[in-house]
C-alpha cells in the first residue's frame, strides 16, 4: 500500500501532469515537420530536462519519442514527405489514399495503429523487463562483457553503412568514452591538461553536436533551397475510419505491433527496419493486399503499428540490463545517469516505485497520443508548413543554450560545435553516429567489466569464455557478423536465380 | 576507385595517429599497477589497434571493389558556408560579452534576413520576440546562469 501511495505521489506531481501531454504534443509536431528529426529534437531538449526531477524529465523525453512516432505519419500521408525515416513506409499507401480524398481515413488508421502498437509495446515492456532484470541479476562481469560486445556488434552489423564502418563508429565511441580520469588509478587520459575534460567528454554537448547540428549546418552550408513549404495539404482530411474498415485492419495492427515489439527489443534494429518487415508481411496476408502501393489502409496500419510497437520495446534491454538498443535508448541512458539512476537489474531491485510510476506514465502517454492525434492533427497540419529557414535559427540558438546550461560553461558549447563537425565527417564517410554514441556510453561499463574479469581470473584471458551464457552471446555475435557478410551474397544469388 | 578507398584511408590514418601519437602521449603513467589488471593505457591501446586493423580491412574491401556509396557530406558552397560559420562563431564568442539576448537577436535576425525570405520587418519582430522569450524562459523562469544582456546593462 505504501508502495503504491509513493508511486501515485510521483505520478500526480504537477510537473509530470504537464510534461507528459506537452511531450506528446511537441513530439507529434516535431515528428510531423520534415527536416526536424526525433533524435535531433530529443538531443536539443535533453539538456533542459536535467533541471527537472527524474520522472518529469524522462516523461517529457518519452512523450516526444512517442508523439514523434505518430507525428511522422501526418506529413507522410498529407504531403508525401515522411516526417521521420520510419514513416517512409506509411507514405507508400498513406499518400495515395490522401490523393483519393481518403486522407482522414488514412490518418485515423495511422492513429489507431500507433495507439494500439504502442500499447502492445508498453505491455510487453511491463511483462518482460522485470523477468529479464531478474535474469540480469545472475550476470557476472564475464556475461556483461559478452553482452556489451554482442550489443555493439549487432548495432554495427545492422547499420546500413556496413559492418566495418559500424565497427569503426563503435570503436571510436569506445575510445572517446575513455577520455578523463582513469577510474582505478586516477591517471589522466587524453585530457591534455584541460580540467574541463577530467570528467570525460560531456555527454549532452556531444549528443547535441552529433545529432542536431549536422543537419542544420549542412542546410546552411549547401545551396539555398527553395522554401520546403508543405504545399497544398491533401483533401479529405475530415473523413473518418469506418467500423468495418477498423475491423479489417485490426489483425494487421496486432501483427504489426507484435513485429515491432520483437524487432524493437533486439538492439540495433529499431523502428525503420521493423516497419518494412511488417509492411512486407501485411502485403502478403492483408485482406486489401491487392491495393498495396495504390492506397491500402492495411499498408498504413502495418507500418504505423510496427513503428509504434518499437517505442517501448526498445526500453526492454535498456531498463532491464542497462544496454541501449538504439539512439534514443543511448540518449535516455545518459539522462538516467545524469539523474542519478542506473538502468539495469539493480534499478528493479532498489527503485520499484520509480519503475512502476514509469510504466503507468507510459500507458497514460499512449492514451494521450490517441487524444492528440484525434483532436490535434488539424492544427499540427498548419505548423508543418513552417519552413526550415525559419525553424533552424531557433533550433540553433536552443542547441547553444542547451550545451551551455548543463554546466554553465562555454567550453561545452565548443565541444558541441566540434562534435557537429565530427558528425559531418561521419556522414561524409558514412560512419554511423548511432554506433559511436552507443560505444561512448558503454565504454566505461565495458572497461570496468574487462578489468573485473582480469582481476578475478588473475590475468587469465580464458576466463572471458568461462560461462555458457557468455558463449551464447559470443555465438550470437559471430552469427551477426557472418550473417552481415553472407546476406548480400545470398541476395545476389537469389536475384540471379530469378533472372535466369 | 579512389572514392572507394577514402573511408579506409581516413580510418587507417586515424588508426596510425591513435597508435603512434595520441595514445602513447595522451595517458599519464600511474607508476604502479596492480598485477593482472588493466593499466590506464591498456584499454585505449587495444581500441586504437582495432581501429587501425578495421581501417586496413575497410581499405582492402574498398580496393577489392566491394560496393560503396559516394563519399560526401553533401554540397558545400563556400559563399554560403563561410559567412554562416563566421556568424555562428561570432555568436558563441559574443555571448559572454553582449549577453544571450542581444546575441540571439543579432544572430537570428541575420539568419532570417539573409537566409530566409521573410523581410526586415517580420525578421525584426520574430528575432526580438524570440530573444525576449529566451530571456523569460531560460533566465527568469529556469534560472540558467547565462550572461544576460539586461543584467549586463542594468
Amino acid at each position: 500500500m505504501e508502495h503504491w501511495a509513493s508511486v501515485f505521489s510521483m505520478i500526480l506531481d504537477w510537473k509530470v501532469l504537464i510534461f507528459l501531454p506537452l511531450g506528446v504534443i511537441m513530439g507529434a509536431i516535431i515528428g510531423a515537420i520534415p527536416g526536424l528529426t526525433i533524435t535531433m529534437s530529443i538531443s536539443v531538449l535533453l539538456p533542459f530536462t536535467l533541471f527537472l526531477d527524474p520522472l518529469p524529465g524522462l516523461v517529457l523525453i518519452f512523450g516526444i519519442s512517442k508523439g514523434g512516432l505518430f507525428g511522422g505519419s501526418i506529413s507522410a500521408i498529407l504531403l508525401n514527405v515522411p516526417g521521420t525515416p520510419a514513416a517512409a513506409c506509411t507514405m507508400l499507401d498513406g499518400y495515395p489514399l490522401a490523393r483519393k480524398g481518403r486522407a482522414g481515413e488514412a490518418l485515423d488508421t495511422a492513429l489507431w495503429a500507433s495507439f494500439l502498437g504502442d500499447l502492445i509495446s508498453v505491455l510487453a515492456l511491463i511483462l518482460l523487463a522485470g523477468s529479464l532484470a531478474q535474469l540480469g541479476l545472475q550476470f557476472g562481469p564475464v556475461e556483461l562483457f559478452a553482452l556489451i560486445v554482442f550489443s555493439l556488434t549487432v548495432i554495427a552489423a545492422i547499420s546500413t553503412s556496413g559492418l566495418l564502418r559500424g565497427i569503426v563508429g563503435g570503436l571510436l565511441g569506445l575510445l572517446a568514452g575513455t577520455v578523463g580520469l582513469d577510474l582505478v588509478y586516477g591517471s589522466e587520459r587524453f585530457t591534455f591538461g584541460s580540467a574541463h575534460l577530467y570528467d570525460g567528454i560531456a555527454f549532452m554537448p556531444l549528443l547535441v553536436g552529433l545529432f542536431a547540428l549536422p543537419d542544420i549546418l549542412m542546410f546552411y552550408f549547401g545551396r539555398r533551397q527553395p522554401r520546403s513549404g508543405a504545399g497544398k495539404l491533401a483533401e479529405g482530411a475530415s473523413r473518418r475510419l469506418s467500423m468495418a474498415n477498423f475491423r479489417m485492419v485490426l489483425p494487421t495492427i496486432l501483427k504489426g505491433g507484435g513485429i515491432g515489439v520483437i524487432l524493437g527489443a533486439i538492439p540495433g534494429i529499431g523502428a525503420t527496419a521493423s516497419t518494412f518487415v511488417a509492411y512486407a508481411e501485411a502485403r502478403r496476408s492483408a485482406p486489401d493486399r491487392e491495393e498495396f502501393g495504390k492506397g491500402a489502409l492495411s499498408g498504413v496500419a502495418a507500418a504505423e503499428s510496427a513503428n509504434s510497437g518499437t517505442g517501448a520495446s526498445t526500453l526492454i534491454p535498456l531498463l532491464a540490463l542497462g544496454i541501449p538498443g538504439d539512439i534514443v535508448g543511448a540518449m535516455l541512458l545518459g539522462a538516467f545517469y545524469f539523474h542519478g539512476l542506473a538502468p539495469g537489474p539493480l534499478l528493479f531491485a532498489n527503485d520499484m516505485d520509480f519503475i512502476h510510476a514509469l510504466y503507468i506514465t507510459l500507458i497514460v502517454s499512449s492514451a494521450i497520443v490517441l487524444v492528440v492525434g484525434r483532436y490535434g492533427t488539424r492544427y499540427i497540419q498548419r505548423i508543418v508548413e513552417v519552413p526550415r529557414d525559419v525553424l533552424f535559427p531557433v533550433v540553433l540558438v536552443l542547441t547553444v543554450i542547451g550545451a551551455f546550461a548543463i554546466s554553465n560553461s562555454i567550453f561545452d558549447v565548443w565541444v558541441m560545435l566540434v562534435a557537429g563537425a565530427v558528425g559531418i565527417g561521419f556522414r561524409a564517410l558514412r560512419i554511423p553516429e548511432a554506433a559511436f554514441l552507443i560505444g561512448f556510453v558503454l565504454s566505461p561499463l565495458l572497461e570496468n567489466n574487462m578489468q573485473r574479469v582480469l582481476i578475478i581470473s588473475k590475468g587469465d584471458y580464458a576466463a572471458f569464455f568461462d560461462s555458457y551464457l557468455a558463449l551464447l552471446f559470443y555465438a550470437a555475435t559471430l552469427v551477426a557478423i557472418v550473417g552481415r557478410f553472407a546476406m548480400p551474397a545470398l541476395k545476389e544469388r537469389r536475384l540471379r536465380q530469378r533472372t535466369s | 576507385m579512389i572514392l572507394r578507398l577514402i573511408p579506409g584511408l581516413v580510418t587507417v590514418l586515424i588508426g596510425i595517429l591513435l597508435v603512434a601519437v595520441v595514445v602513447p602521449n595522451g595517458i599519464d603513467d600511474p607508476g604502479f599497477t596492480q598485477p593482472h589488471s588493466l593499466a590506464p593505457g591498456d584499454f585505449p591501446t587495444h581500441l586504437a589497434w582495432l581501429v587501425l586493423i578495421t581501417g586496413l580491412l575497410l581499405l582492402a574491401f574498398g580496393a577489392l571493389g566491394a560496393p560503396t556509396e559516394a563519399v560526401s557530406p553533401g554540397e558545400i558552397r563556400a559563399a554560403r558556408a563561410l559567412p554562416f560559420a563566421a556568424a555562428l562563431l561570432g555568436f558563441v564568442l559574443l555571448i559572454p560579452v553582449i549577453g544571450i539576448e542581444a546575441g540571439t537577436f543579432t544572430f537570428t535576425l541575420a539568419l532570417f534576413v539573409f537566409t530566409a525570405d521573410i523581410g526586415w520587418g517580420r525578421g525584426l519582430a520574430v528575432a526580438a520576440g524570440f530573444a525576449i522569450a529566451i530571456h523569460i524562459i531560460f533566465i527568469e523562469l529556469a534560472g540558467v546562469p547565462m550572461p544576460s544582456t539586461l543584467r549586463l546593462l542594468f
